[in-house]
């Protein structure tokens, strides 16, 4: 019931109140304009129909007297409403004309239909009063000041009355016209598009969908479950109802970073595609593979699943949820390059993505001097030290940092060592849904043998995965990403902060923490809880934040690109003129470390992570 | 195409392999096994004209053990349609001679052939021998360190990589090709893949199935003996390079690189 709730909530947010579309201000304004004018008219032209047509033949008309007067003045505000809305759009794609709006002889054609019917509108309820004059219409202000204009016509007496009927029809006709056009038409939006609020996830979903149990076809035997889409029909209906929706407004494509960087990718261009696939599906049975001609491979690959599409779209659609069945189908077909290969391979034989092997978990815990669970299976936390804490030299440091910490603070708590294997993310995100699932199984009966109940992790998609995804399979754990964690040990005094930056910092928002967990507020309290601090944010922070391109398994190979991602974000930091760049995130520390690095700004910009720069300042 | 036979050898993944302090021997114990890499190019050819003129592609191994399932299955999954096993527990360490005998013997056994596709070599012996040791047990032609490949009604043209230059030759089959990491990118099969690769078929022969008696090939009638396997000490040169700025230190780098030989202009 209170799921029912949820969805009519949404409904209303975002398809009534038009939450997401006003994020924009001019093109928010004019579609709430737009959109309101047209709903009052409509709802006042039913009103009109009803009671003329069923109520009156009753003897109980409403529309008459002061309501009936009240009723015209709040439709002149709506038609005026209306015809602001269509004026600013027209000047936006006729003047304005942003570069990420495409505008058609369509799009054009429908806006001055429109405005034909709102001018017809008005002037027709102008011509029948200066023709049958009644008293008191000065309450329908915008009818009367034209009537006033029109009795000055000077033919208006003879032909008036003629005038007035072939507006009418022709404005009866266009009207009924412009409906039957919307099923054909981007006008199906206003049907598709509230629909899509009542059953899409409102906010980017960290969890992808667990397509099948990899333990109960093992059971059964039978492994024939078909993974991924590959042709247009093997969308769900929510899949497809989303394609529906695209109003084709841009917004996801202003925001994507791999379109922003000369990638293949579009967003806007992907959805649109696909439906333009899915309406010619509807006519002519068309069943080809969606790779010959709809999409392309290095559209698929070139997402970073960072979410900031999903973040931008008004209509709630999710782009990313396409792009992973595209993925599960090339998986399925094994068109994946060498890097692709090599980093499943290595999942899959040394259970890292780097392909070194498994042992080395172990030898480095023991050199960290940290409890290791197996020798000390009771203590309250485990620490996810994940794959580029042992393997990547950098983010060594990062364990080193938090280990310092979780010991100066008295936390119980130990590691998994050769215990830990990866937790599967990038296999899961390459489309690889057997090897994801391979790994989670085994990571999943080691953190049930040791009844792990908290886990803390510096690692965001380790830890999206744990508390996201794990669960699918069979393992619920309290997760806490290192930021909130640091956070509320200096908040209890667990810590104490005795150093200070003296510095500008400002902090980049990964992807898997902000916009896909909704934290913001933990690392920004962690940082100001540093003495001699000055926090500043970049334009694209919190939920606008721009991903540093490690995302979606992109950090394991290539794309065709004109710039890198990281080089993007990093151009940014540098423009705040800070001297740190605080990051919680290993791939964010690598990614935008090593683009300051071959930018030459290594020694005016440092990228340090939330631990190691509260690892320096504490007793 | 009618029937493409593979050499595939399951050994140990020397990616992963540990050496024991003392000795500096490879620790066998407990190693994890893998397809010897050239055999995927191998599979993964074979598999590649199966699916552009038709046929049949059948691995055949020996070992001493019948290998890991997944591992089997991996094969089956790529595009194998069969996969014959001759497995004795003689069948371990065997000379090169000795193994081409023993599969020439099973692909006899196996009927008519277009084609034998093999590794260039072993990843853990690395012997180069048995593919054109097997070609001469079955008196056909082979043609090594094949690169690029071209099969059409019974005639294949290789181009073949010798140091310097590279070589193009075109032979009747039946012919036995060996090739290495250049000709392909060997295709992994998603783990869906490789288990429901369980339901195609695999065969297992004893040496009696191929009329060879165990004695025969034991070790001790063997013409050639590994003495020793061990990994050579190798010191680190410890060489720290920074320059002023990153194109410089990059510079440096490569001059440096350049000068040890380990690239090439």
């Amino acid at each position: 019931m209170s799921e029912m709730a949820t969805k009519f909530g949404q409904l209303f947010r975002y398809g009534f109140l038009q939450r997401k579309v006003m994020a924009r201000r001019y093109s928010g304004l004019m579609h709430m304009a737009l959109f309101s004018g047209f709903v009052g008219l409509f709802m006042g032209s039913v009103l009109v129909q009803i009671d003329g047509y069923l109520l009156k033949p009753w003897g109980l008309p409403f529309l008459q007297g002061s309501v009936y007067q009240v009723f015209q003045a709040i439709l002149d505000v709506f038609g005026l409403i209306f015809i602001l809305g269509l004026g600013l759009a027209l000047y936006r794609r006729l003047w304005i004309k942003p570069l990420h709006l495409q505008t058609g002889p369509q799009i054009l054609i429908i806006l001055f239909v429109f405005l034909y019917l709102g001018v017809t509108g008005f002037l027709l309820e102008g011509l029948r009063m200066a023709l049958e004059s009644r008293p008191s219409e000065p309450w329908a202000f915008a009818g009367y000041a034209l009537s006033t204009l029109i009795r000055r016509i000077p033919f208006i007496d003879e032909s008036g009355f003629l005038i007035y009927r072939i507006l009418w029809w022709s404005h009866a006709l266009v009207a009924f016209g412009l409906f039957a056009a919307i099923p054909y038409t981007r006008l199906a939006h206003m049907v598709m598009s509230p629909l899509n609020t009542l059953v899409s996830p409102s906010r980017p979903k960290g969890g992808l969908r667990t397509p099948f149990n990899l333990m109960k076809l093992i059971e059964t035997g039978n492994f024939d479950v078909k993974v991924g889409v590959g042709r247009i029909e093997d969308f769900d209906w929510k899949q497809r109802l989303g394609l529906s929706a695209c109003t084709n407004c841009g917004r996801c494509q202003e925001v994507c970073p791999a379109y922003a960087t000369g990638t293949a990718l579009s967003p806007r261009r992907l959805v649109q595609n696909l439906k333009r696939e899915l309406d010619a599906g509807m006519d002519r049975r068309r069943t080809g593979s969606l790779f010959d001609g709809v999409v392309s491979e290095n559209e698929v690959w070139s997402c970073t699943l960072c979410g900031a599409c999903i973040q931008a779209c008004p209509v709630l659609i999710h782009p990313p949820n396409y792009i992973i069945e595209l993925r599960r189908e090339l998986v399925s077909q094994s068109r994946l390059d060498r890097k692709k290969t090599e980093l499943l391979s290595n999942l899959s034989g040394s259970f890292n993505p780097f392909g070194f092997p498994h042992a080395d978990r172990e030898l480095f815990v023991r050199q960290l001097g940290v409890p290791v669970l197996g020798e000390n299976p009771k203590v309250e936390y485990v620490y996810w030290v994940g794959c580029a804490g042992v393997y990547d030299p950098r983010t060594r440091e990062v364990v080193k940092a938090m280990a310092q910490i979780l010991k100066k603070a008295g936390v119980s708590f130990g590691v998994l060592g050769g215990e830990e294997k990866c937790v599967g993310d990038p296999a899961r995100r390459v489309g690889e849904e057997g090897r994801f699932q391979e790994l989670a199984f085994q990571n999943l009966e080691a953190l049930n043998r040791y009844n792990v109940k908290k886990i803390i992790t510096h690692c965001p998609h380790c830890f999206n995965t744990l508390k996201n995804e794990y669960p699918d399979l069979g393992g619920q754990f309290e997760v806490l990403h290192h930021s909130v964690f640091i956070r509320d040990l200096i908040q209890q005094g667990q810590i104490t902060i005795t150093g200070g930056i003296g510095d500008k910092v400002t902090l980049h928002d990964s992807c898997y923490i902000g916009r896909f967990n909704g934290e913001y507020k933990a690392p920004r309290d962690l940082l100001r809880s540093i003495r001699d601090i000055k926090l500043v944010e970049m334009p694209r922070t919190r939920e606008n934040s721009f991903c540093c391109g490690a995302g979606g398994a992109n950090y394991w190979y290539e794309v065709p690109r004109e710039v890198k991602i990281s080089t993007v974000r990093a151009q940014e930091a540098k423009e705040m003129d800070a001297g740190l760049l605080a990051v919680e995130c290993p791939y964010c520390l690598r990614m935008l470390g090593d683009a300051i690095t071959v930018a030459g700004l290594g020694d005016t910009l440092k990228v340090k992570d939330l631990a190691e720069i509260v690892a320096e300042v504490i007793r | 195409m009618r029937t493409i036979i593979v050499c595939m050898k399951v050994c140990v993944d020397t990616n992963q392999l540990k050496v024991a302090p003392g000795t500096r021997a490879p620790n066998l114990e407990g190693a994890p096994l893998r397809i010897s890499t050239f055999d995927e190019n191998a599979i993964e050819e074979a598999v590649q004209i199966k699916e552009k003129q038709g046929g049949k592609v059948i691995t055949i191994t020996l070992a001493p053990f019948l290998p890991p399932r997944e591992i089997l299955f991996k094969a089956l999954a790529m595009g194998v349609d069969a996969a014959y096993i001759v497995q004795d527990k003689v069948c371990s360490d065997l000379e090169p001679l000795t193994t081409a005998r023993i599969l020439s013997a099973g692909i006899r056994k196996m009927g008519a052939f277009d084609l034998i596709l093999c590794g260039e070599s072993s990843i853990d012996q690395f012997n180069s021998q048995v593919g054109p040791r097997v070609a001469i047990e079955l008196g056909i032609p082979s043609l090594t360190y094949v690169t690029k490949l071209n099969v059409d009604l019974g005639q294949v043209v290789v181009e073949r990589a010798l140091e310097d230059s590279t070589e193009t030759v075109e032979a009747a089959c039946p012919v036995l090709l060996t090739v290495g990491q250049e000709i392909n990118h060997p295709r992994l099969p998603p783990v869906l893949q490789i288990m429901s690769a369980s339901r195609k078929p695999i065969i297992e022969w004893r040496l009696q199935d191929l009329s060879i008696s165990p004695e025969e090939v034991a070790l001790e009638t063997s013409l050639t003996r590994n003495l020793e396997v061990y990994a050579p000490p190798s010191e680190r040169k410890r060489i720290i390079i920074k320059g002023e700025t990153v194109e410089e230190t990059a510079e440096m780098l490569a001059r440096k690189l350049f000068e040890e030989g380990v690239v090439k202009t």
